[in-house]
């Protein structure tokens, strides 16, 4: 009983330690030498913060609808590079089963949108952006619950 | 009194070289009631086996031993198993499998509750920004990137049905 009971724990922490890692995190880590691409990174707590914050203030109604739907956000910048973009669409790519593209356009430069859906809920949403203009690359990646509102939101279609 | 013959006996004692008269000549020695204090202490080794000799145990020992185990004894009685106690541990298992079954909706209710919470590990995340309001300035721009990335690909959508009527117009 003990055993069994001793393995039942085992078995639950072992499978809540190996979470995945967002999108960013193993994008970082396979330029991780690279000095010319940065990330910033909010937090979880620093997002919890925010959405305080702006509680407090009674801020815009939308823009605390949507901090309140993330977990983390993570920013990756730096200069355009084609390595970089043609990498991370590889990635993207190779698990395609795991991130589906929401919005794909080439007005402002290549602008790729992907989404990690689970059940009702995107839990991720990643924004590929190299602007040629500005000779920029940028990744954005969240993370959260966000539903379909979030996104009618930030697209403008109330 | 001189004791040198008595102590280079023990000398030779301790070397193991004394013979059996000489051992005998040393527990003699110190049977004796008088003896010297600095050699007292070797006393107790060559009376040992005197002392040993005149211990011996009490005529009543062995009825004393007899009566302890007598009362000691315990009486053995029929023991009634209830109905009840028969399923105890029946009753056992189904406890635990219920408290099991209870934890596993528990942890599974939670789970849905925050997908992405439990999805991804958080612990390695560094806040770049410690002000909160440069976190929120982060966010924002975040936000209004994917915002543009988003009515981007709205318009050029749009742009491609317009043109793609203008199209079929001139067939």
């Amino acid at each position: 009983m003990k055993k069994a009971m001793l393995l039942l724990v085992l078995t639950i922490t072992s499978s809540m330690a190996v979470s995945a890692q967002d999108f960013a995190s193993r994008f970082m880590m396979d330029f991780n030498k690279d000095t010319t691409i940065h990330c910033q990174t909010i937090s979880p707590k620093m997002m919890e913060r925010l959405v305080d914050m702006h509680r407090e203030k009674n801020g815009r109604t939308e823009a605390r609808q949507l901090i309140a739907k993330l977990k983390s956000a993570r920013i990756i910048q730096g200069a355009d590079k084609p390595k970089y973009f043609l990498h991370a669409e590889k990635m993207l790519k190779h698990n395609r089963q795991r991130f589906i593209p929401l919005h794909q356009s080439t007005a402002h430069g290549n602008n790729q949108i992907f989404v990690r859906r689970k059940e009702d809920c995107i839990i991720e949403l990643i924004m590929l952006n190299k602007d040629s203009a500005t000779g920029t690359f940028t990744i954005v990646n969240l993370t959260g619950d966000m539903d379909d509102d979030f996104i009618r939101i930030l697209s403008g279609n109330k | 009194m001189d004791y040198k013959y008595i102590e280079q006996l023990l000398e030779r004692y301790w070397n193991c070289e004394t013979t059996l008269e000489e051992e005998d000549i040393l527990r003699t020695f110190f049977s004796q009631k008088e003896v010297p204090a600095h050699l007292l202490r070797y006393r107790s080794l060559f009376t040992y086996e005197q002392t040993i000799k005149k211990a011996k145990l009490s005529d009543d020992f062995d009825e004393k031993i007899l009566k302890l185990i007598e009362s000691e004894e315990a009486p053995v009685k029929a023991r009634t198993i209830s109905f009840t106690q028969r399923l105890r541990p029946l009753f056992k298992a189904a406890a635990v499998i219920a408290i099991l079954l209870t934890l596993g909706n528990a942890a599974q209710h939670s789970f849905k509750q925050e997908n992405a919470q439990k999805e991804y590990n958080y612990d390695h995340y560094q806040d770049t920004y410690k002000d909160p309001e440069v976190a929120y300035d982060q966010v924002s721009y975040a936000l209004q990137m994917v915002a543009r990335g988003l009515n981007d690909s709205v318009i050029s959508d749009s742009t491609a049905a317009l043109s793609n009527q203008t199209v079929g117009k001139d067939r």
